[in-house]
This record gives C-alpha cells, sequence and structure tokens, in this order.
C-alpha cells in the first residue's frame, strides 16, 4: 500500500574523446587541444575515406525553417528533453515524400514566454507542421527540393506537447493517415480526407489514449486487410509528480525513469469500419508495465504472422511474437524476449532502449534488431540466428565502442551507397547534462553528433561518422529519425527531429551512384501501402527486404523498397510475401527507377507459395 | 537478523563503492623516495615532472560543504607538494589521493588526470596504475585499459582484479583469445573467482561452445547464487545446447543483480565520501538489498550530518515503516513535508496510508486530499481515497471519489468494479448492475471478467435471484479457474440455500487458490458445523490455523467449537479454555471475553466464569448495547446454575 519513493537514479553521464579536453581548456586556459586525429578511435585509420560528403543538411535550401520548441524553462521537466519524431509518407499522393513534424508548446505553471530557455522560433499557437514537398526536376535533370508548410490550409492543428508521429493508411482508401502520440494530453488520429486536409477522429475511432505515449505502430496483426495500431506507453509523468533531481556532482539535472512509473501499451484492433476495439488484454499483450519508447513489427520467428519488439528505457525488452489464430480466431501474442535472448545484452543487463529498427543486415533471410542506448552503454545489435532466436553481436560487429559516449535515439538500418548492405544511421543527443557542456553553461548540454556506421558485409560495421560530411559534425539533441528517398534519386536520406532545435533534411550525395532498384507495394484493390510485406529480390542480386513505415524513435519512414544493387545490371525479379501470407512473383523489374506492385497482379511463385 | 555484508564490486564496469586496501601496496612508495633521493642527488631533472598534466580545478560550489573541504584539502595538499618541489613519490601520493577523492564522486575527469600524474611519477606504485586502468576501462578506453592492467600485472602477477578485468576489458574490445587467456589465469590464481566464470561462461556462448559456457555459468552461479543475471546468459547457453526445458526455467529466474568482483583498491573508495550524501547513498544501497537497520541507521547519520536535509527524513521514515515503528515513521514523513520534500504528494500519500493504518481516518483523508491538491492526476491515491471511505462504509463518498478516477481514467477498469460494489452497498442494485454490466462489454483480462460477473453475481443474489448468481459464479469460475473470489462467493450462496456438501466444495477450491481467506475457512467450517461433522471442522480449523496463525476469529472458533461440541471425541475444553485465552490477550474484545467465560464454564470453573460474565454484561449495558446484553445475562444465569451445582 505504501509506496517508497524510488532511490535509484541514472548515473551521471560524463563525455570522453574531444570534450574531455575542451573541459583542461575553460579550467586551465593552457595548452592547444591535440590534432583532431589524435582523439578520433584508432578503427577511422583503415577507413576508406569518401570523396565527398555523403550527407549534406539541405533544410535550409528547401525551406523547411522548422524549430522544435521544447517550452523549456530550467526546471527541468522529464518530458520536455524527450521530443519529438517525424513522419515521411506521401500525403498528397504525388508521388513524392512530405513531411509531418511534432512541436511542443511552453511548460510550466506560471510561465511566460519570456521564461523559456530558448524562445520559439515562431508566435504561438504552437502546432506541429506539415511540409509539402514540391519535387521538381531543374534543366539538367537532377532532383530540386522545396518544401511548403501547408499545416494551416490541411486543417492540422495539433496543439499539445506531442511526441511522435506512425503513418499508415487507416479506411483502405489509398490516403495514408497519421497518429500523433502525446505527453500530457490525447493521442491523435488524422484521418486524410484526400483533398489535402485532414479530419481529427480520435474520439469515433476509439484510440484516444491519454497515458504518455512515444511510439506507435500501424500492422495488420491479424491478417484480415486493416492496418491495426500499437501504442506503446512511457511512464507516468506529470508536472505534479515532477521532481528535483542531481547528478552525482551535485548538479541539477533531469531525473532518470526509474523516478516515474511506467505504464503499460495498448492495442488496438481496426474494426474496418472506421473504429478500433481495445484488444489489448484479449491478444494477451497487458504485459507488466514497462517505459516503451521504441517498437517495431516483424516477422521474426518466421511463423508468418507480424510481430512486435519493444525497445523498453533501462528495463528489458520484449519480444511479443503473434501465435495466430486460435480456434475461435482471434490472434493472440506471447512475450519471449528472455529466452529468444532480445530482452537484454549477452551480460543479461537491460540497456535503456531508446530507438530500434529491424531489418535484414546480413542478407540472410530474417530480420535483425537494432536498438539505440543511453551512453556508457552500447547500442546493441541482435542478430537473428533463424526462428526468432537472437544472438548479441555488438561486440564482434564493431559498433560497441563507437556508441559508449553517445545516446541514441532514432535510427535506421539504410543502405545509404547502394552496395546491397544494411548501413546503420544513428540520432545522438543524451539525456542529462554533459559535464563539460554544463561546466562551460551550455543551455542545452546534452548535444552530441549523429553517426553513420557503414557494413562491411563480414557481420562487422565502420564508424564512417568523421568522415561522412558536415551534417553529421553538427552536435544536436537529436530524438526522433526518419527515412526515405525524399529526392526520389533512389537512395535513402534522413530527416532528424532535434530537441530544442532545426530540423536537419540530410540528402544522401553517394547512393545514387550506384544500381538501385525502387518499390512500392500496393494493395489488390486499394492503393494503400502493404506494411509488412516481405519482398526476396532474387535478381540480380539476392537479399530480402520488408515494407515498414514504423521503428526509429517516435517517427515514421517511407514505406516503399529500396535495393541497393552496387554494379548489377539487367532486369529484377522478386517474390512477394503479402501481409495476408499469399506469394507473388514479379520479373522483368527495371532498375533505377521505382515500380509499383500490385497484389494479385504477379505471376505464381517460383521459390515459395 | 542477517549482518549487512562488506560490499563487493558488482561487475568490472560499473561504478564502485566499498571497503579494503591491498597490503602488497605498502613498500611501494618508500622504496620510490629512496631512487628519487638519488636522482635529486645526481643533479638531474626529472623529465617526469614536467609531463605533468595541470592540476584540475573543478567547480565545487555544488557540493555538500563537507565534500568542498575534504576535496579542497587534498587540493591543497597537492599544491603543496608541488610548491615545495616534494620527492616525486610524494607528489605521486598527493595526486593519487586527490584522484582517489576525485574518483569517489566521479569527477572522472579530473581523477583522471590526477591518476596519470600519480603513474607517470611512479610508474612503480601499482595503485595508481590500477585506479588509472579502471577509469579507463570505466570510460570505454580499453586498448588503454589493457595496456595498463598488463602494467599492474607484471608487477603484481598474482593480482586477481586486475586479471579479471583484463579479461573483461579484452572480450569488450573484441579480443576473444586474449580475453580467455587472462580469464584463465584468473582462475589460476582462484578458481572460485564467479566473475571469471561468468566472462569466460560469455564468451564461450559467443563463440559457439554452448556445453562449455553452461558448465562456467553454472559455475558462476553456484559461487554467486545471488547474481541473478547470470541465468539469462545461462537460458541462452542451454537453449543454444538445445536444452530447452532447462533454458525456460533459467530465463524464468533471471533478475538484476550481477556478478561482484571483491576488488579492494575500489571497494576502499567508497569510504573516502563525506556529508549526509554520501550516507544517504549507502541507506539507499542497504534498503535496496533489504538491510532496513543499517539502511535506518545510515539515514539517522545522514540526518545527523544535515538535518535539514528532506530526502534523509523521508528515507528513515521509509525505513522505520518497514521496521514496523508507525509513529517515528510518520514524525519523519512530516519532518520531510516541513522541510519542503520534493515528492510532497507522495509524502502525503504515505501518510495517510499511515493514518489510516493506525485507525485515524479522518487525518489519513486529510493527507490523501493535501496529496490530490499537488497532484490530481494521482489516480493511486484518489483509488486508495475512496477505498478508505468504502472500508469505513462512506459509500457515498467513495462513489463520487470512483467516478472522479472514472473521469480522468475511463479505462480504468479496478475503479468500475469498486464502484459497482459501493452502489450495490448503498441499495442502489440496479445502478451498480448496471455498472458491472457495462464493464462486461469492456476487453477485459480473464481476471477482470471473473471479477465483474462474481459482483454481478452478488447483486443478483441479492435481489434474490440465486439461480442466476449461481450460473455468474461458475462462469466467472471457468473465466478464470485461478481465482479465488468466485468460487468463494459461490460456496457463500450454496450455503445460504443449505446446499452444504457442494458449499464446502466451493469453499475448497477457494482454499485451494487462496488458503490465506479466513472467511472462506470460516464458511468451510460452517458447513461441517451445520452438517454435524464435527471431526473434518475440527481438522480444518487446525489446518486454517496453520495458514493464519494470527486469525483471532478462526482461533476463537476453533475455542468455541472444543468447549461446545457435542462429539465428547472432539470436545477438549481445556485446550479450548488455553485458545480463548490467547486470543482474549491479543483481542480484549467482547466476543473474545465471552469464549473465555464460556471454557471457563466447560471446563468446571462456573464461579470465575460467572465473575468473567457478569462484567461482560455490565460493560455492555454500559456501552448501551441492550441486546447484546440482554444475551449475555442468559448466558450469566446458565453458568450460575452450572456454579450452583
Amino acid at each position: 500500500m505504501l509506496e517508497l519513493p524510488p532511490s535509484a537514479r541514472r548515473r551521471w553521464c560524463h563525455q570522453v574523446g574531444a570534450l574531455w579536453w575542451l573541459s583542461f581548456l575553460v579550467a586551465c586556459g593552457g595548452a592547444a587541444p591535440p590534432a583532431e586525429d589524435e582523439v578520433a578511435p584508432a578503427t577511422t585509420s583503415q577507413i576508406e575515406v569518401p570523396q565527398r560528403e555523403i550527407f549534406s543538411d539541405q533544410s535550409a535550401a528547401a525551406g523547411l525553417d522548422f524549430v522544435h520548441f521544447n517550452g523549456m524553462s530550467g526546471e527541468l521537466y522529464y518530458s520536455e528533453h524527450m521530443g519529438g519524431g517525424v513522419a515521411l509518407f506521401d500525403y498528397d499522393n504525388d508521388g513524392d515524400l512530405d513531411i509531418y513534424v511534432t512541436q511542443g508548446h511552453l511548460l510550466g505553471k506560471g510561465k511566460s514566454l519570456e521564461d523559456a530557455t530558448f524562445p520559439p522560433a515562431e508566435p504561438p499557437p504552437f502546432l506541429d507542421r506539415l511540409y509539402r514537398n514540391d519535387l521538381s526536376l531543374d534543366a539538367e535533370g537532377r532532383p530540386h527540393l522545396r518544401f511548403t508548410d501547408v499545416t494551416i490550409e490541411s486543417g492540422l492543428r495539433v496543439d499539445g506537447y506531442s511526441m511522435g508521429v506512425a503513418a499508415g493508411d487507416i479506411d483502405n482508401d489509398g490516403w495514408p493517415d497519421l497518429y500523433v502520440t502525446e505527453w500530457n494530453g490525447t493521442n491523435r488520429l488524422l484521418r486524410n480526407g484526400g483533398d489535402g486536409t485532414f479530419e481529427d477522429i480520435t474520439e469515433r475511432a476509439g484510440v484516444g489514449e491519454m497515458r504518455w505515449s512515444v511510439a506507435a505502430v500501424f500492422f495488420d496483426y491479424d491478417r484480415d486487410g486493416w492496418l491495426d495500431l500499437y501504442v506503446g506507453n512511457y511512464l507516468d509523468f506529470s508536472f505534479a509528480v515532477h521532481r528535483e533531481c542531481t547528478n552525482d556532482i551535485g548538479l541539477a539535472d533531469y531525473c532518470g525513469p526509474v523516478s516515474f512509473k511506467s505504464v503499460a501499451d495498448s492495442l488496438f484492433r481496426n474494426r474496418g469500419d472506421g473504429t478500433f476495439e481495445d484488444v489489448t488484454a484479449r491478444a494477451g499483450v497487458t504485459q507488466e508495465a514497462a517505459p516503451v519508447l521504441g517498437a517495431v513489427s516483424g516477422d521474426f520467428d518466421g511463423n508468418g504472422w507480424l510481430d512486435l519488439y519493444l525497445a523498453n528505457d533501462e528495463e528489458p525488452n520484449n519480444l511479443l511474437l503473434n501465435q495466430g489464430p486460435d480456434a475461435a480466431g482471434n490472434v493472440s501474442f506471447k512475450d519471449d524476449a528472455r529466452l529468444s535472448g532480445a530482452a537484454m545484452n549477452h551480460q543479461g543487463k537491460a540497456e535503456a532502449g531508446m530507438g530500434v529498427h529491424a531489418a535484414d543486415f546480413d542478407n540472410d533471410g530474417d530480420e535483425d534488431l537494432f536498438v539505440s542506448h543511453l551512453d556508457q552503454e552500447t547500442n546493441t545489435l541482435y542478430l537473428n540466428e533463424g526462428g526468432g532466436v537472437f544472438s548479441d553481436r555488438t561486440v564482434e560487429s564493431g559498433l560497441g565502442a563507437p556508441s559508449f559516449d553517445s545516446t541514441g535515439f532514432g535510427t535506421a538500418f539504410l543502405d545509404y551507397d547502394n552496395d546491397g548492405w544494411l548501413d546503420i544511421f544513428v540520432a545522438n543527443g543524451a539525456v542529462q547534462g554533459l559535464r563539460d557542456l554544463m561546466l562551460a553553461k551550455d543551455p542545452h548540454p546534452m548535444h552530441q553528433k549523429n553517426q553513420l556506421f557503414h557494413n562491411l558485409g563480414n557481420g562487422r560495421f565502420e564508424d564512417l561518422s568523421a568522415h561522412a560530411g558536415a551534417a553529421l559534425q553538427l552536435s544536436e539533441v537529436s530524438r526522433g529519425a526518419a527515412v526515405g528517398d525524399i529526392d526520389n534519386d533512389g537512395d535513402p536520406d534522413v530527416v532528424v527531429h532535434n530537441n530544442a532545435g532545426p530540423l536537419r533534411l540530410l540528402i544522401n550525395n553517394v547512393g545514387q551512384d550506384q544500381q538501385w532498384l525502387g518499390l512500392r507495394l500496393v494493395g489488390a484493390t486499394v492503393d494503400r501501402d502493404q506494411l509488412g510485406a516481405w519482398v526476396d529480390l532474387l535478381a540480380p542480386k539476392a537479399m530480402g527486404r520488408r515494407v515498414r513505415s514504423d521503428s526509429s524513435y517516435a517517427s515514421a519512414h517511407d514505406p516503399r523498397l529500396l535495393f541497393g544493387l552496387g554494379d548489377s545490371s539487367g532486369l529484377a525479379e522478386v517474390e512477394v510475401t503479402w501481409p495476408d501470407g499469399r506469394r507473388e512473383g514479379f520479373a522483368d523489374l527495371p532498375l533505377g527507377q521505382y515500380s509499383t506492385l500490385r497484389q494479385g497482379q504477379g505471376s505464381a511463385p517460383r521459390v515459395g507459395g | 537478523m542477517t549482518p549487512y555484508p562488506e560490499p563487493w564490486v558488482v561487475g568490472c564496469r560499473p561504478r564502485r563503492s566499498a571497503t579494503g586496501s591491498l597490503a602488497s601496496t605498502v613498500g611501494g612508495p618508500l622504496l620510490a623516495v629512496a631512487c628519487w633521493l638519488i636522482v635529486l642527488s645526481c643533479g638531474g631533472a626529472d623529465p617526469r615532472r614536467e609531463a605533468l598534466e595541470p592540476l584540475p580545478q573543478p567547480d565545487l560550489s555544488r557540493f555538500e560543504k563537507a565534500v568542498q573541504d575534504q576535496l579542497q584539502r587534498r587540493h591543497g595538499e597537492v599544491e603543496e607538494a608541488l610548491e615545495s618541489e616534494a620527492p616525486a613519490p610524494v607528489l605521486a601520493a598527493a595526486f593519487g589521493e586527490l584522484g582517489r577523492h576525485y574518483d569517489v564522486y566521479e569527477l572522472l575527469q579530473e581523477a583522471e588526470a590526477c591518476y596519470r600524474n600519480a603513474h607517470q611519477l611512479a610508474p612503480e606504485e601499482v595503485r595508481w596504475t590500477y585506479h588509472l586502468a579502471v577509469v579507463m576501462q570505466s570510460t570505454g578506453r580499453l586498448p588503454e585499459a589493457a595496456t595498463l592492467f598488463r602494467q599492474v600485472l607484471e608487477q603484481q602477477p598474482e593480482n586477481q582484479p586486475a586479471q579479471v578485468r583484463l579479461g573483461e576489458t579484452l572480450a569488450d574490445d573484441n579480443r576473444p583469445q586474449e580475453a580467455r587467456q587472462a580469464l584463465q589465469r584468473a582462475l589460476a590464481i582462484d578458481p572460485d573467482s564467479a566473475l571469471a566464470h561468468y566472462f569466460l561462461g560469455l564468451l564461450e556462448n559467443g563463440e559457439g561452445r554452448a556445453a562449455q559456457a553452461v558448465t562456467h555459468l553454472q559455475k558462476a552461479l553456484e559461487l554467486q547464487p545471488q547474481a541473478t543475471i547470470v541465468h539469462y546468459a545461462l537460458a541462452q547457453a542451454l537453449r543454444a545446447d538445445g536444452r530447452l526445458d532447462e533454458a525456460r526455467l533459467q530465463a524464468a529466474q533471471v533478475g538484476s543483480e550481477e556478478v561482484r568482483l571483491k576488488d579492494p583498491l575500489v571497494q576502499a573508495l567508497g569510504d573516502l565520501r563525506a556529508g549526509a550524501a554520501a550516507h544517504i547513498r549507502r541507506a539507499a544501497k542497504a534498503q535496496v538489498e533489504g538491510y532496513y537497520e543499517a539502511a535506518r541507521q545510515e539515514y539517522e547519520r545522514a540526518i545527523a550530518a544535515d538535518p535539514a536535509n528532506p530526502e534523509a527524513q523521508q528515507g528513515l521514515a521509509a525505513m522505520l515503516l518497514e521496521l514496523d515503528d508507525l509513529e517515528g515513521a510518520r514524525r519523519h514523513f512530516q519532518k520531510a513535508l516541513d522541510l519542503g520534500a520534493g515528492n510532497a504528494a507522495q509524502v502525503h500519500f504515505n501518510l495517510g496510508a499511515l493514518e489510516i493504518l493506525a485507525d485515524r481516518l479522518e487525518a489519513g483523508l486529510l493527507h490523501y486530499r493535501q496529496a490530490l491538491e499537488i497532484d490530481p492526476q494521482l489516480t493511486a491515491v484518489r483509488f486508495a481515497l475512496a477505498k478508505a471511505m468504502a472500508d469505513a462504509g462512506r459509500y457515498e463518498d467513495a462513489t463520487a471519489a470512483y467516478d472522479e478516477i472514472l473521469q480522468l481514467e475511463p479505462q480504468n477498469i479496478a475503479a468500475r468494479l469498486n464502484l459497482g460494489l459501493a452502489l450495490a452497498r448503498q441499495g442502489k442494485l440496479a445502478a451498480a448492475k448496471g455498472v458491472q454490466e457495462e464493464v462486461l462489454s469492456r476487453d477485459l483480462t480473464d481476471g477482470e471478467r471473473a471479477e465483474a460477473l462474481s459482483h454481478l453475481a452478488a447483486l443478483e443474489a441479492s435481489g434474490g435471484d440465486l439461480e442466476a448468481a449461481e450460473k455468474l459464479y461458475r462462469r466467472a469460475a471457468a473465466v478464470s479457474p485461478q481465482g479465488a473470489g468466485a468460487w468463494f462467493g459461490l460456496g457463500n450462496l450454496l450455503g445460504r440455500q443449505g446446499r452444504y456438501p457442494e458449499a464446502i466444495e466451493a469453499y475448497m477450491a477457494s482454499l485451494a487458490i487462496d488458503p490465506k481467506n479466513p472467511r472462506a475457512w470460516l464458511g468451510e467450517v460452517t458447513a461441517r458445523v451445520l452438517t454435524e461433522d464435527w471431526t473434518s471442522a475440527r481438522q480444518r480449523l487446525e489446518v486454517a490455523l496453520q495458514e493464519i496463525p494470527d486469525d483471532n476469529e478462526l482461533a476463537q472458533t476453533l475455542a468455541r467449537l472444543l468447549v461446545t461440541c457435542p462429539d465428547p471425541e472432539i470436545r477438549d475444553t481445556a485446550r479450548g479454555l488455553q485458545l480463548a485465552q490467547q486470543v482474549f490477550e491479543r483481542s480484549r474484545s467482547m466476543e473474545s471475553a465471552e469464549t473465555v467465560a464460556m471454557a471457563l464454564a466447560a471446563e468446571g470453573r462456573g464461579a470465575e466464569a460467572v465473575d468473567l460474565q457478569q462484567q461482560i454484561v455490565g460493560q455492555l449495558e454500559a456501552a448501551g448495547q441492550l441486546d447484546a446484553a440482554a444475551a449475555a445475562r442468559a448466558q450469566l444465569e446458565r453458568y450460575r446454575r452450572l456454579a450452583i451445582r
């Protein structure tokens, strides 16, 4: 009956490397810092340095003027440093990716905008923003990006403290809808009317989750042809339970998640009539409340039914394996993370899961997992050994040491150089003040650089961050990250959401030099992206990819598929396993462009059915 | 009470605290001073001194005064040694000591600079090399850490902590072969190193040698059974070895307690901590480990160091509560509030619960309300408030409180179920039924569905439709066979209809799931008594008392059975009297006094029975309980007749 205050606190996060020298400069005003190569990780000396920037930030040039307002004023409210997210989706079906980005607002009773540590870049009201992509080609046929803020004309007026966003077509009308997760308010389901406007149908649809949610996943778990919705809830934090925490050197700092109670998640089944039913308990996902920050769907055990993997903050992760229908036709899940090896790192330590992604990074036909974590932990790479059995290959892959000093949030597997091997992008930003930045009186002392890891194709990755261009030398408090081919040139670009900072549009400058295959998968009778479909590329190379918009942190990716093909040529052949389990083959697909595959228009599968 | 153990270092990477020191390092400084003097006498400038890193100057303003003083004193010692051009070993010791102090307060960059200087000035002094290596390891600079641990081992080949840490460092640096060698050497020094076995197990697991991994991990668990983290790796190894059932068993036991390393140098750092924060830290650790008395003492020391520290007051209150000192707990929670505790809502919540435990309902409700004023969203407090009012029979207030919860959390099934109960208790049966039916239309867990069905059954029974009630109870039991409530309700319903054998069966089903429900035991025994099955009634009461030894009502029932049973085989008036007296001592209730009188009479001690019964009658009359007094007087007359005989 009596509840005692949690005593555990998150450790003091310190920073080594370049910042280590900064502290001496500040403290002593003395010697010059060492040259950059003296402090760079030893492994980078062997890296083949790209000739040009891999990514360049084109947000300003493209008219993306969004700056996140987190509403902080020195009180260190727990929620203020956790937002936000971004979605890449084609809301107007014009063939290019538009951007939805979440916004915050001023926090604290009696506070005025003058109190804000970072004044807002725009006058109130502070709304989530929708930017339309007006992509065009210049005279030389090169993509020219221009974004237009269409928030007002779209009828969107999401003025809560938004955290994340998921995208999916819930009513099979061919227009992607949005689900926005909120802190201190009700999540919103925004139906795309197909005429450039959105309607808030939260109440009617019955998905008005009021607890603090960050992650949301659209997936058809029961294979009935309608996208269902999983909402990953985080903590029970409000102003009233706000507390003052200090770090280990006595400085006021953000509390850790253990200072607050976790809350349970929700699974909503799409009835197909515009409403959802809460089937959390019936589907067996009423697991113990856990602080979910990242969520991703996939068929991890290969039984043909979509599972869920949940990354929890400082608690063991969950692997909810879809059991398929019982005799009564009810589909339920069973948590198998502890036995499967994906609950904790190889030492059995629960880590602070933030972002997550699932993909077949080793091209062996099953989906592996990558989870971003707190500094002084490492990000973790879970290799799927088949049948949903995972082993932690972080150390062996070379991904451990480079992540030790960073706190990862948004993340994704992406083949930035189109060589057929999935690389990894991680958006970083600490969750407690970094010592040197605090001592230097930095007003937002949690900024870190984002990272890019190149897949060497042998199970190992190399840290390319220092050589990926100026965009990856920016030090910001990054949170959400969404990946997609924003300029339709056949390689993955990235949009990064920065807490109390500008949105970044990282355009890939190198992938288009290699051959590629782009696919959009739609339903037999509706143009809904077939989230959950799996595509086996049979020629000219062999690899598999899943259609998804979920994963990362609080964000939604491009649902189209990109296959990097290196120097391959000819035509491509694929086989698709549709979300309903049916399988079809498609041949003679041209490289270097996007093709749309419609269910029912393929041929009998060559490999399996 | 289990003594509070000497803390060990948990794993290697995590930060540390504890006690102890390495005796083997004592000879180092003296020898080094001698060497230094030789260098000076030859007139050579020591290049080691010129390569020193600047003396760190961290901002200490946020530390407690006691800590600031401590660090400034150590800092001053280094400055003094620098200014006086003290011999290198002396300067090294000053830097090293300052490094240790920075280390313990997590000023790792400063600690590192100091250790580096100490290591530079006195490379023969293993302590500084070791501490520097540990800092390198804990900040992820693995190659440098490995080099430094190897330097330690060159001088102290038997240094087991260094050997284990080297193994872990190499493993983390993806150098499995070298790691294996280091760990095997660690086991050669101490075959009972749980951590060395653990890391070897992880290495074997990573390289696909599942059987070997199982052996090492099982050994680690055997050496440190409390290290529940090992179960996870063991589960993976067993699974990989094809032993799935055993793997499942291990997976079910996974916890967060890590494998510990006996590491005297690192553990000794903990003793350097000063100020209230240090005591709070130790207290919190003891608290987490369940050593409440040790935690209490540390909180008291923290309060002695800083009486105005609300965290210490609150921690002490929590410990006193664990130690059943309710008044002490109340006092210190209140002090925490007076001192402006940051989480005042939580403190009020605790105080409210405390007051209600102490039967001070109004005071308890007041604290709950104060908690809600601070945080209206705290539904746990609202729930406690509603329940307290319902328990006190204030069903209208409880109804209003449950309604408020449901406005905040429409999905709160527990609140909805309790709202139905509160309405039923007010006689609003139709409304109560409506609530339960509404609950049943929602997405529920099996347990919630069973509870709602049981509540509905109770409502049907109240309305006289016993058949409907029975069907609902049976449905509830079928939905959630492990829910005791449905079986208990069914037992009551059947007993009420005189269907005693069926009632006994239902009560027994309930008790098989929840043997701690005294009402179910009483129901079952009553049914047995009513079928005049005295033997089984007595047997079951004896079992009940083994399950719930302190339950007065069960003890009193057995006492009455023993003194009044018509079957002489069952009757045992001496034991009945003894039991009745025990209950009376515990409860001092009128009912228990009556049982004692009854037992005295049965024992043939009529005069004493009359005497006691007369007192009971007097007290009942004085309390205005005239019906009870009349019944007691009738009993008194019987005892008088017995006494005359």
